[in-house]
């Protein structure tokens, strides 16, 4: 049963309203929409690389895979996972971000920012040169241990006893940042050039390279991890009011904040030890989902998600095109696109409220 | 202390003497380093705080608005003690917030953008999220700050004349001691974190308590329309004899 509640939203009640939610149209159209453009851009993905290969040939592959042929080989050794490592690397930085940047209620707040993506890096330069013989699996391992590490020492030094300072945790997020860029860089001269070439490869977020281990890591730890921010998600909408306010409406505001901080981070953590730190992405998708979903949380949790997908693959793929046949790494490209977007946005956003 | 329900008790006191500490202590949002505070009986420490949001209310001083969020969505807050995940909206959630939105006369606004409106038609929209949450306490930090005395007139008649007609307990801090005399029941009076004084208007609101609470000479008159009390300064300043002629 629905019945209308104004223009742009219906209500659902189930059961004796015992299952009962307010929708808002306007975001339905835009997740089904970007959805829809996220599955086209999959196919492209597909399509798109040196090896050539007809649309036909793609679908063929995709619906009777014959292991062992070359296309097959292709498609579902190499793009197929790397497609998805693409996806869910930009959904969960997207979700990252939406998630640090409603909780501090400061739009600058972004996992490549405050020193997270940083702590990642720095851990993983170091063991390249100072453990050459370190398994590259292990990459991932140590790149998890850096961020959250670095993540608990923002935590650590910006909690103060008788309030929360959302931006104290920013501004020390982004020195600590700054300090572990320039000790990674110093580590950088000090190793072997071979070393050294080798770690700036994984710093420039290289999705190139990811196999069916790795695309499963990050959707078991999505579908772990997205629960409890939807879960939350009405809370993080009480938040958005202020902490006074959020306490005055009932909402467990500790228990919330290290509950989101730490998804927020894992989320952030895991992205970063499989693809090498990807900017930009936890800052531009919740701001351009906002500006469809100017409100609820939820929806614009899920908006920022699939635009961060989105994002990321386009990423990719363009960096696969654009100097063919090398390839650009994604995180790369994310900066190179992203920060015109993320201007243009801003920009545009001063003459939002006069209209 | 004792908060009597039903009435409207304001809480006076000069800067700095701990007015907004006393009522986010009692709104739990500041924990009390003695002492607690009981609501119905239990402790307000001890019990859920999702609980204690469906009978207390509290709107702090000065609230910042997140932008883009339109004036039903804000009031639409004040239902988040009374929803779970999945009851998120339920037709009482609908009644409660465009009676909330009727009472405060933002009815009309509802789908206007807070960021457009003015400081006085904000500030009614807050008061209408607190008043969506429904609950018997309603705790208000200042809200006449910052606000056209017509609008501040209007604000606390529309504030008393809820508890009147729907027997709600409204606690408040307020600067100006004479719309604090004009509209409370009862006043508490707050000198460096001590509550001095505590009483119905008429037998607190006198000069030797504003002396010692404020530090100040007052005279106090009544209100020849109302009847309620009013305190004027000693201004301590030399008479001006044309302004007396003009007078």
């Amino acid at each position: 049963m629905s019945r209308p509640l104004n223009s742009d939203q219906f209500t659902l009640q189930f059961f004796q309203q015992r299952l009962a939610l307010r929708v808002n149209k306007t975001v339905i159209y835009a997740l089904a929409l970007v959805t829809l453009l996220l599955f086209a851009l999959m196919l492209w993905s597909l399509f798109v690389g040196s090896y050539q290969l007809s649309i036909a040939q793609v679908i063929a592959t995709l619906t009777n895979p014959q292991p062992g042929s070359p296309s097959s080989d292709v498609i579902w050794l190499f793009r197929f996972p790397r497609t998805l490592a693409a996806i869910l690397v930009g959904i969960m930085m997207a979700l990252s971000g939406a998630v640090l940047q409603n909780i501090t209620r400061n739009s600058l707040a972004d996992p490549s920012l405050v020193g997270i993506s940083q702590g990642a890096a720095l851990a993983v330069v170091v063991a390249i040169i100072a453990f050459p013989d370190l398994d590259k699996s292990y990459r991932s391992v140590l790149a998890f241990a850096g961020s959250t590490s670095v993540a608990a020492l923002i935590m650590l030094l910006s909690h103060s006893k008788h309030n929360h300072k959302p931006m104290r945790f920013i501004l020390l997020g982004i020195a600590l940042s700054a300090f572990l860029s320039a000790v990674t860089t110093a580590y950088l001269t000090y190793g072997q050039l071979y070393q050294a070439s080798a770690a700036l490869g994984w710093l420039a977020g290289n999705i190139d390279g990811v196999n069916w281990l790795d695309v499963k890591i990050l959707c078991y730890s999505s579908l772990c991890l997205l629960p409890i921010l939807l879960i939350q998600s009405r809370a993080m909408a009480v938040v958005r009011l202020g902490d006074t306010n959020a306490i005055a409406l009932g909402v467990n505001l500790d228990w919330m904040k290290y509950s989101l901080v730490a998804t927020s981070v894992a989320l952030a953590a895991t992205a970063t030890s499989v693809v090498g730190p990807i900017g930009f992405i936890g800052l531009i998708a919740p701001h351009a989902a906002r500006r469809v979903c100017t409100s609820g949380v939820m929806g614009h949790l899920l908006l920022s998600a699939l635009i961060g997908g989105l994002l990321l693959l386009v990423a990719d793929v363009l960096g696969r095109r654009l100097i063919a046949p090398s390839q650009l790494p994604a995180g790369v490209l994310t900066q190179i696109i992203g920060v015109p977007i993320f201007v243009y946005l801003l920009l545009r956003k001063k003459t939002l409220p006069s209209s | 202390m004792k908060i009597v329900t039903g009435k409207t008790s304001i809480i006076i006191g000069a800067n700095g003497c701990g007015k907004s500490t006393l009522l986010k202590t009692i709104a739990r949002v500041l924990k009390p380093q003695s002492g607690c505070v009981i609501l119905d009986g239990q402790d307000i420490a001890k019990t859920k705080t999702k609980q204690v949001a469906q009978k207390l209310g509290l709107l702090p001083q000065g609230p910042v608005t997140p932008e883009g969020l339109t004036v039903k969505e804000l009031v639409s807050q004040g239902r988040y003690p009374h929803q779970s995940f999945l009851r998120q909206w339920s037709r009482a959630d609908e009644e409660a917030v465009c009676q909330a939105m009727q009472i405060c006369d933002v009815a009309a606004l509802a789908d206007a953008l807070i960021d457009n409106l003015s400081g006085g038609q904000r500030q009614r929209c807050w008061i209408a999220m607190v008043l969506a949450q429904q609950t018997d306490f309603i705790l208000l930090d200042e809200p006449t700050t910052f606000l056209d005395l017509k609008v501040q007139i209007d604000l606390m008649r529309l504030l008393v004349k809820l508890v009147n007609e729907n027997n709600r307990t409204l606690v408040m801090v307020l600067h100006d001691l004479n719309l604090a005399a004009a509209f409370a029941d009862r006043l508490i009076m707050l000198k460096a974190g001590q509550v001095l004084h505590h009483g119905p208007v008429d037998q607190v609101f006198c000069a030797e308590n504003i002396k010692q609470i404020f530090d100040l000479d007052v005279e106090i008159m009544l209100d020849p329309r109302s009847q309620r009390p009013l305190c004027l300064p000693h201004l301590h300043l030399p008479t001006t004899p044309h302004f007396v002629q003009a007078v």
